[in-house]
């Protein structure tokens, strides 16, 4: 397992590490630059990051986003290698194994994978309980856990589950489905189905973070803008779940263009509500904490953000490299305008830029 | 015993459909012409493709206990793949280790494979008789009570297909395992007492008689 997974993932992504490892060397170097820190080898460099990070909240939400998105692309690494039919083999050999033995199996290959994550993390730990901050060392651990027993359980499914068969069924809760409107819920409802491993990730690492938030007010009370800005974190973390729900509305709703609606509810059209159910989690968050209005501004300024990605995407031509690169480069900027205090300007521009996306190219068009 | 139940394939058109049939104890060499569905029907027995139906192994519903099937039914595909940086050494490893050992000697079909000279290069540089081979040995790791073989023959040379043969009869006279071998070669050799030649057409099984 180790040579068919472990050894792939590291060759292939050997340039991402060595950049992170330049970026956060480099950050550093910059810093000492500055006068602010004494120079000294790599390892204090890393010394340096850890101690940062324990002891400053940005760091840890930081270290959460990157995490997630790590994990994820362990996810996807994995399942591309499953879909592979040089890798079928593996269904009638380890795909022979009990459930329980199979399960440690990819536990421990996603252990392998995760294991720069790992190291830091439990490095974070040490130090937290150190420096007497523990908490920010057990919510690390804490999401690397979840995320590493989520993905490995994911792989497993995959493996296991026989040809044609849904990895996860759609819980019904009780409600009865046929009563809803599914067509205008299908963005949700393919994200639940067809996508739970970025779905998981991202709504365990935003919901953590805006536990975090919740937290860090009743601490010291946040600076407004804090709150803004980790408003922005929260929905470029679903970039890539709006990615996939944009690409399945493109290859399987192309039915639905063409229909003759009006402008506006051509642009809201599917996305509107079940963006709005994708956010919700973190809503509840707020108003169950007693932060209900900050959570209605953080929702509204989510869902504009979710909706500019969702038209962004297909504006790409459904290119995830391209809308990462570019998403990062106008958050930069987003981040910027908000530190100067223009906020709603941040969301009220995304909002026009989704809309003249959305006319230059999508559904309904006429 | 292995039961197809009510069972049918369709890519844009059907291409298998199979109300009802039982594979008893035995040898069964599966002929059809090119595109009857011959190793759609062997890889939806084996669990790898999904199908309307049911097929039940030895009792065990494929589709609700896939695993305990999947121990059950070893498969070798018609044009394997495996990964190529792997040799072919390490992966009847893996297999041995996932689905334990034999209780079969191998060392006869080693030999007449030729399989020493080769098993230690990594998979990439094997000609297609030398995949062919790797994927026999694999699906004769572990204790199955069935192999399916999707055209084992294609591709081996003379001594590879009479060592390949006599392990098929040990097999089944010694260990009681029963073959599906999808084939178009004439066999004598593996049509003994108790087993079946079948030909697939119109999407149906049927018996076949030669004489």
């Amino acid at each position: 397992m180790r040579k068919l997974f472990i050894g792939p993932f590291y060759r292939q992504n050997a340039g991402t590490f060595l950049f992170l490892y330049v970026l956060f060397l480099g950050s550093f170097l910059f810093i000492n630059y500055l006068g602010e820190m004494p120079a000294s080898e790599s390892f204090f460099w890393h010394f340096v990051l850890l101690i940062f990070m324990v002891t400053h909240q940005f760091m840890v939400v930081l270290f959460i986003c990157l995490s997630a998105f790590y994990l994820f692309k362990t996810r996807i690494f994995v399942k591309s290698l499953l879909g592979q039919q040089s890798y079928g083999m593996l269904k009638e050999s380890l795909g022979t194994l009990s459930g329980r033995r199979q399960w440690w199996c990819w536990f421990k290959v996603q252990l392998w994978l995760s294991l720069p994550l790992l190291i830091y993390a439990l490095a974070c730990l040490a130090m937290a309980v150190f420096y007497g901050r523990p908490l920010y060392g057990i919510v690390i651990i804490i999401f690397l856990l979840t995320g590493i027993l989520t993905v490995a359980s994911l792989n497993f499914y995959q493996l296991n589950r026989f040809p044609g068969q849904h990895v996860i069924s759609l819980p019904t809760f009780g409600i009865s489905w046929k009563r809803l409107n599914r067509t205008s819920l299908s963005p949700v409802l393919y994200a639940i189905k067809r996508e739970p491993s970025a779905l998981i990730i991202t709504k365990v690492a935003t919901i953590l973070f805006s536990a975090l938030m919740v937290y860090w007010q009743n601490e010291a009370a946040l600076a407004i803008r804090q709150w803004w800005l980790s408003f922005l974190l929260v929905s470029s973390a679903h970039v890539v779940v709006v990615y996939k729900i944009s690409l399945f509305m493109h290859l399987y709703c192309k039915d639905l263009e063409g229909l003759p609606l009006k402008p506006v509810p051509q642009f809201l059209f599917l996305v509107g509500k079940s963006f709005v159910l994708l956010l919700l989690p973190e809503l509840l968050v707020l108003i169950l904490t007693g932060y209900g209005g900050l959570g209605f501004i953080g929702i509204s300024a989510e869902w504009s953000l979710l909706v500019f990605y969702h038209y962004f995407s297909a504006y790409l031509d459904f290119s995830l490299k391209a809308l990462l690169k570019s998403g990062f480069l106008i958050l930069c900027v987003a981040f910027v305008l908000v530190l100067y205090g223009l906020f709603a300007v941040v969301v009220v521009g995304y909002l026009v830029i989704a809309w003249f996306v959305f006319r230059r190219r999508y559904y309904c068009l006429p | 015993m292995i039961e197809l139940l009510g069972f049918s394939k369709k890519y844009q058109t059907p291409v298998v459909d199979i109300p009802a049939w039982t594979f008893q104890r035995g040898i069964y060499l599966l002929k059809g012409a090119n595109g009857s569905g011959k190793s759609t029907l062997l890889q939806s027995m084996a669990g790898r493709l999904s199908f309307k139906g049911n097929i039940m192994v030895n009792g065990h519903s494929l589709k609700k206990t896939p695993r305990i099937c999947r121990q059950l039914v070893s498969y070798a595909a018609g044009e394997p793949m495996f990964p190529g940086f792997l040799t072919g050494g390490e992966l009847v490893q893996f297999f041995q280790k996932t689905k334990g050992i034999s209780p079969w000697p191998m060392g006869h079909l080693l030999e007449g494979f030729e399989a020493p000279s080769f098993l230690e290069s990594p998979i990439q540089t094997y000609s297609s008789g030398m995949l062919k081979k790797l994927a026999l040995l694999l699906a004769f790791t572990g204790n199955p009570d069935w192999i399916l073989l999707d055209e084992p023959f294609n591709g081996l040379d003379n001594t590879s297909v009479a060592a390949l043969e006599g392990f098929v009869t040990q097999l089944y006279l010694q260990y009681k395992v029963s073959f599906i071998i999808a084939s178009h070669q004439e066999h004598p050799q593996l049509m003994g007492s108790g087993n079946e030649l079948l030909v697939l057409e119109n999407k149906q099984l049927r018996s076949y008689d030669p004489k």
